[in-house]
C-alpha cells in the first residue's frame, strides 16, 4: 500500500466522535421532560399490565352498602378504598386501574393502526410522486374534510360500543398527520445522494423504501405516534363520556367522569379522579413525544 | 495603501460553551486593515476564520464570550459598544457579505425596498433619494436595467446578479470596511473571477477596507494584500501576500499549497502533497504547537509551552518553533510539488 | 456467485471497443408541466457523444446548468436518454440487465454527508451492494467490507461506526469503498472533492489515483475546476448548456484551448501564485435562460469573439484525430 493512500497520522490521533445512539442516550438523560414523561408513563403501564395483581377489588364488584364512600382525604375516608367508592359501591382505584389498561390498549393498537395507513400512504406518495402523489394527496385532503368528531359520534352510534370497533374507527380517523409528515420528509430523503447509490447499485424500490427511507422516519413517526395516541385517548373518553364508546359495566375512564357527573356536586372526586387520570396521562405522553423529539433531531439531520 | 488602520485587533479569543467544555475557537488573533487594503483569512474548515469575522460583527451565537485585548474601528472599541450602537454600526460602517446571499436577503420583499431600508435606517431623509442611489448602486455593480430589477424578489436574479445585488447593498451607507465571508464559493469559476475584480474595484472607489474570508488559496494568492492563515483558532502564519507566497514558512501553509494541482502537474508525475492527519479537538487546555500531529518537522520542542510567532521577513511572521530556513525546508514549497 | 468471480469482463468484446461510448445522448425535461398542459421543453443534454478507452480518465468540465449532472445521471442508468444510446463494453444500455449494469458502473457523488445513509453503519454501507446482488456468505461480506475499508485508508475498527462520527474525507473514502466493493469497471465521479477541504481533496485525489492503477479503473471525472482536470485526467470535454463544446486530450485542451470558451474557463483558474493579480476572462455576463438557449452558437451572447454567423447558424463539430470543437472559428 502505497503512503499516500493509507493515512495513519488520522487514525493515530483521532478519538472517534461518539456514536449516535451514545450521543441520543447522553441527550436523553438530560432532558427533564422526557424523565417525567416516561417516567409517569412507564408506571402507568405497569400498573395497567399488573392490574389484576395490584388492583385492590375487583372492578366490577358493586357493594350497595358502601357507596359513594368517600376517598382517604374525605371526613370518612378508609384505607380499605384509598379513592372512594363509586355511585354503586365499586372500588374507584381499581376501576382506575383497569380502565388504565383500557385507555393504553385503545390509545396504543389505535396509533399503531393509523400509523400503518398513514406512514405507509405517505412514503409511497413522497418516494414515487407523481400520480401516487396525487392519489395520496387527494385521500390526505379528503381525510382532512372529515370532521372527526362528528364521523366518530356517528359511526359509533350505528356500530355500537365493542372496544374492536372503536379501537378501528380512531385508527381510521387519525392517520393523516402521519402521512403529511412522512410525505414531506420521504420526499427530502428521496434526493438524497444515498438513495442515488441504492439506486445505482440497482437495489430494488421496496428495498430502498425499507432499508434506506423507513429508518430514517423512524423517530418522527415515533414522536407522531405519541401525539396520535394522546388524541386517540382523549377521543375515546369523550365517546365513552356520551356514552358511545366502551360500554358499562367495563372500567373506561371517560365512562367513570360520565358516571359520576349525576353527582357531581355531592361527590365531586368521582369526577375529579378519572379526570385528572386523563389529563396526567395525557400530559405524560405528550412530555415523552416533545422529548423523543428534541432528543433525536440534531441527529436525524446529520 | 496607507493611513490610519480602519480596524486594528489585538489579543481576539472566542471560546463557545460545549457540553465537554470551552471550545477555543479562536485564541489570541491579532491584525489591522488599512483603507483601501485588503486582509485575506485563510484556512480550512473548523479553523476559526468564520468566527473572527463573526466576532468582528458581535453575532456570535449565545454561547460565544470574547474577549479582546483591543478591537478598535475607526477609534471605537467593538468589544465595548453597546448591543444598540453596534446595530446602528453594521450595515452602516461595517458592512458583511455572505457566501449565500439568500441567507441575509428577505425573500418576501422586493430588492428595492431592502437596499432603501439601509439607506433610511441609517441615514433617514426620502425614500426617492434612497431608490436613487440604489439604482446608481446597481448599476455600479455591473446589473443591467437597474430600475427594472429593483422590483423584482431575490429569487428571480441569478447567484451571480444575488451576489452583486448584495454588494451594491452593502456600499448603500458606503462602509469602512466590508467583511466577506467566501463570497464567490457557491459561484462558477467565471463568474468568480468577475465578482472578485468587481469587489477589488470598489475597494479601490470607496477607499474600503476589505476582510476576504476563503479556503481558496488561489483566491487570496490574488487579492491580499495583507494574508493570515488560521489553523486550530490561531494564526500560524501572516505577512503581505507577497511575502507569504513567496516564501510561505510554516509547514501548514506549505503544506496547503502542495495540496493544490499546478499547472503542468499531472497524475503521472506523482502524487500531490497531502497533510496526513486532522486537526485536533479545540476542546480544554492545550499546550505546545497545535499542528505537530499533522508536521512532518514535529519534533520534542513542539510539545512545549506557547508557540510564539517569529519574524521570517519584514512583514512576515509564522508560528513555529523552527527557524524559517528549517521550517521552509530545503525547496520553497511552491516550486516544489511538480517541478 | 462467489465474491472472485463477480467480474471477469468479456475479454472478447472488451479490447476493442470503449469501455463507455455515448452516442447522440439528449435528455429533454418538460418544465411547468401541469394537467393537460404541455411543459416547456428544457434540452439538459444535447446530442453528446463521447467514448471513454479503458484505464483512462474523462473528466467533463462546466459550471452550472451545463447539463452535466443529468448526463452523470443517465451514465449511471438513474435517468433514461430522451434519444440516443449508451454502450457498455459495446452493448447497448438498453440491453444490459440493471443490476448487471450496476456492477460495471458505479457513483461517487459530491457531498458526502448527503451520500451515506445515516442509520447504518459503515461496514453495512459498504457491503450493501453485496447484499443486494447477494454476493457471497454474509459473513464474507463484512470481511469484504473491511478488506476495502483497508485499501481505501480506511481503519477497520471504524466498521461499526457511524457516518456522523467521521470527518468529510472519512466519509468519501465509504462512499468511495461501496462503490468499489463490486468491483466495477467504470467510476462516475461527480465532482467527487469540491465539498472537501484543500488537504482533503488532495488526498482523496491521490487515492483516486491509486486506486485506478490497482484496479485498472476507467473514471469519469465531473468538476468545474480545470486544475483538478488537469492532475487527474487524459481526456476532458467541455460542456456548456447541454452540448460538449470542445473535446480532445487534457494536455492539448489545456495548453492550447481552442474554444473561447475553454479560454474563458482557463483563465479563470486561480493558481495560488504571488503578483498575478486577477484575470479578466472576456465573458459577458448574462447567462442564458437553459429555456431559451440562444440560436445559432449557444454561447455567442457572452463570446468575446463572435461574429455574424454565431447569431444564426449553430456550428458543426469539427474533428481532428482526438479532438474536436464546435465553433465557427474554425470552420
Amino acid at each position: 500500500m502505497s503512503l499516500t493512500i493509507a493515512d495513519p497520522g488520522a487514525d493515530a490521533f483521532e478519538t472517534l466522535a461518539p456514536s449516535p445512539r451514545a450521543l441520543m442516550r447522553r441527550r436523553a438523560l438530560s432532558h427533564p421532560g422526557l424523565l417525567i414523561g416516561t417516567g409517569f408513563l412507564a408506571l402507568v403501564t405497569l400498573a395497567a399490565i399488573l392490574a389484576p395483581w395490584i388492583s385492590p377489588h375487583d372492578p366490577y364488584a358493586q357493594d350497595l352498602s358502601r357507596r359513594m364512600a368517600d376517598p382517604i382525604w374525605g371526613p370518612k375516608g378508609e384505607w380499605d378504598h384509598v379513592l372512594g367508592t363509586d355511585a354503586l359501591g365499586r372500588d374507584v382505584l381499581s376501576r382506575l386501574i383497569w380502565g388504565a389498561r383500557l385507555s393504553l390498549w385503545i390509545g396504543f393498537t389505535a396509533a399503531v393502526i393509523a400509523g400503518l395507513i398513514g406512514s405507509t400512504l405517505g412514503v409511497l406518495g413522497g418516494y414515487f410522486g407523481g400520480r401516487v402523489d396525487s392519489a395520496v394527496v387527494y385521500l390526505i385532503n379528503v381525510k382532512l374534510a372529515l370532521p372527526v368528531i362528528l364521523v366518530a359520534l356517528s359511526v359509533a352510534a350505528i356500530a355500537g360500543g365493542s372496544i374492536t370497533a372503536i379501537i378501528l374507527l380512531l385508527g381510521f380517523l387519525t392517520w393523516d398527520r402521519y402521512a403529511v409528515v412522512t410525505r414531506s420528509l420521504t420526499q427530502q430523503l428521496r434526493e438524497r445522494d444515498f438513495i442515488m447509490s441504492s439506486l445505482a447499485c440497482g437495489a430494488s424500490h421496496a428495498r430502498i423504501i425499507l432499508r434506506d427511507i423507513l429508518p430514517n422516519l423512524l423517530n418522527q413517526i415515533i414522536v407522531i405516534a405519541s401525539l396520535d395516541m394522546a388524541l386517540i385517548i382523549l377521543i375515546e373518553a369523550a365517546l365513552s363520556f356520551l356514552g358511545l364508546g366502551v360500554r358499562s359495566p367495563t372500567p373506561s375512564w371517560g365512562l367513570m367522569v360520565s358516571e359520576g357527573r349525576s353527582v357531581m356536586f355531592f361527590k365531586p372526586f368521582l369526577i375529579m379522579v378519572p379526570g385528572a387520570a386523563i389529563f396526567l396521562l395525557v400530559i405524560a405522553i405528550n412530555m415523552a413525544g416533545d422529548g423523543v423529539r428534541d432528543v433525536t433531531s440534531p441527529e436525524g439531520r446529520a | 495603501m496607507s493611513g490610519a488602520p480602519v480596524l486594528e485587533v489585538e489579543g481576539l479569543s472566542v471560546d463557545i460553551d460545549v457540553p465537554a467544555g470551552k471550545l477555543h475557537a479562536v485564541s489570541d488573533v491579532s491584525f489591522c486593515v488599512r483603507p483601501g487594503e485588503t486582509l485575506c483569512l485563510v484556512g480550512e474548515s473548523g479553523c476559526g476564520k468564520t468566527m473572527t469575522s463573526l466576532a468582528l460583527m458581535r453575532l456570535l451565537p449565545p454561547r460565544a464570550t470574547l474577549t479582546a485585548r483591543r478591537m478598535s474601528f475607526e477609534g471605537r472599541d467593538l468589544a465595548r459598544l453597546s448591543e444598540r450602537d453596534m446595530a446602528r454600526l453594521r450595515g452602516d460602517r461595517l458592512g458583511m457579505i455572505f457566501q449565500d446571499p439568500m441567507t441575509s436577503l428577505n425573500p418576501v420583499y422586493r430588492i428595492g425596498d431592502q437596499m432603501e431600508e439601509v439607506w433610511l435606517r441609517h441615514r433617514g431623509g426620502a425614500r426617492a433619494a434612497a431608490r436613487k442611489r440604489a439604482e446608481f448602486l446597481l448599476e455600479r455593480v455591473g446589473i443591467i436595467n437597474p430600475r427594472q430589477r429593483l422590483d423584482q424578489y431575490p429569487h428571480q436574479l441569478s447567484g451571480g446578479l444575488r451576489q452583486r445585488m448584495m454588494i451594491a447593498m452593502m456600499l448603500m451607507c458606503e462602509p469602512a470596511l466590508l467583511i466577506a465571508d467566501e463570497p464567490t464559493t457557491a459561484l462558477d469559476v467565471t463568474v468568480q473571477v468577475q465578482i472578485l475584480s468587481l469587489l477589488r474595484d470598489l475597494q479601490q472607489e470607496f477607499r474600503m477596507g476589505l476582510i476576504l474570508i476563503t479556503h481558496n488559496l488561489g483566491v487570496v494568492a490574488r487579492m491580499a494584500d495583507e494574508v493570515a492563515v488560521m489553523y486550530a483558532g490561531r494564526i500560524v502564519e501572516q505577512g503581505t501576500g507577497r511575502e507569504v507566497f513567496a516564501a510561505p514558512t510554516h509547514p501548514y501553509t506549505r503544506g496547503l499549497l502542495d495540496c493544490i494541482p499546478k499547472h503542468g502537474q499531472s497524475a503521472a508525475r506523482g502524487p500531490l502533497g497531502s497533510i496526513p492527519g486532522i486537526v485536533p479537538s479545540l476542546v480544554g487546555e492545550m499546550s505546545g504547537c497545535s499542528f505537530r500531529n499533522r508536521c512532518a518537522l514535529a519534533h520534542e520542542a513542539c510539545r512545549r509551552g506557547e508557540v510564539a510567532l517569529a519574524q521570517a521577513g519584514a512583514d512576515h511572521a509564522y508560528r513555529c518553533v523552527l527557524p524559517p530556513g528549517q521550517a521552509r525546508g530545503q525547496a520553497p514549497a511552491f516550486a516544489g510539488g511538480a517541478a | 456467485m462467489s465474491l472472485a468471480a463477480i467480474n471477469a469482463p468479456s475479454a472478447d468484446a472488451a479490447a476493442e471497443s470503449p469501455v463507455l461510448e455515448l452516442r447522440n445522448l439528449t435528455r429533454v425535461f418538460s418544465i411547468g408541466k401541469r394537467f393537460l398542459r404541455e411543459g416547456k421543453p428544457l434540452r439538459a443534454v444535447d446530442g453528446v457523444s463521447l467514448s471513454i478507452p479503458r484505464g483512462e480518465v474523462l473528466a467533463i468540465v462546466g459550471e452550472s446548468g451545463c447539463g452535466k449532472t443529468t448526463l452523470s445521471r443517465m451514465m449511471l442508468g438513474l435517468q433514461q436518454p430522451t434519444s440516443g444510446e449508451i454502450f457498455v463494453s459495446g452493448e447497448p444500455l438498453a440491453d444490459v440487465d440493471r443490476k448487471a449494469f450496476a456492477r460495471r458502473v458505479q457513483p461517487v457523488f459530491q457531498d458526502p454527508y448527503s451520500s451515506l445513509n445515516p442509520r447504518k453503519t459503515i461496514g453495512q454501507i459498504i457491503a450493501d451492494p453485496l447484499h443486494i446482488h447477494g454476493v457471497g456468505a454474509p459473513a464474507d461480506r463484512l470481511a469484504a467490507a473491511q478488506d476495502m475499508m483497508e485499501r481505501v485508508g480506511l481503519a477497520r475498527r471504524l466498521v461499526h461506526s457511524y457516518p456522523s462520527q467521521l470527518s468529510g474525507g472519512q466519509r468519501q473514502r465509504v462512499a468511495i469503498a461501496r462503490a468499489l466493493v463490486m468491483r466495477p469497471e467504470i467510476l462516475i465521479c461527480d465532482e467527487p472533492t469540491s465539498a472537501l477541504d484543500v488537504s482533503v481533496q488532495a488526498q482523496i485525489l491521490n487515492l483516486l489515483q491509486t486506486l485506478r492503477a490497482e484496479l485498472n479503473l476507467t473514471y469519469v471525472f465531473i468538476t468545474h475546476d480545470l486544475s483538478v482536470v488537469e492532475y487527474m485526467a487524459d481526456h476532458v470535454a467541455v460542456m456548456y448548456l447541454g452540448r460538449i463544446l470542445e473535446t480532445g486530450p487534457v494536455r492539448e485542451v489545456l495548453h492550447a484551448p481552442r474554444h473561447p470558451y475553454t479560454r474563458a474557463l482557463l483563465d479563470s483558474i486561480l493558481t495560488p501564485e504571488p503578483g498575478l493579480g486577477l484575470p479578466r476572462p472576456d465573458l459577458g455576463r448574462g447567462f442564458p435562460d437553459p429555456l431559451d438557449p440562444p440560436p445559432g452558437c449557444r454561447f455567442h451572447p457572452r463570446c468575446p469573439k463572435a461574429f455574424a454567423p454565431c447569431a444564426t447558424l449553430p456550428p458543426a463539430r469539427v474533428s481532428e484525430g482526438d479532438a474536436s470543437v464546435e465553433c465557427h472559428l474554425y470552420d
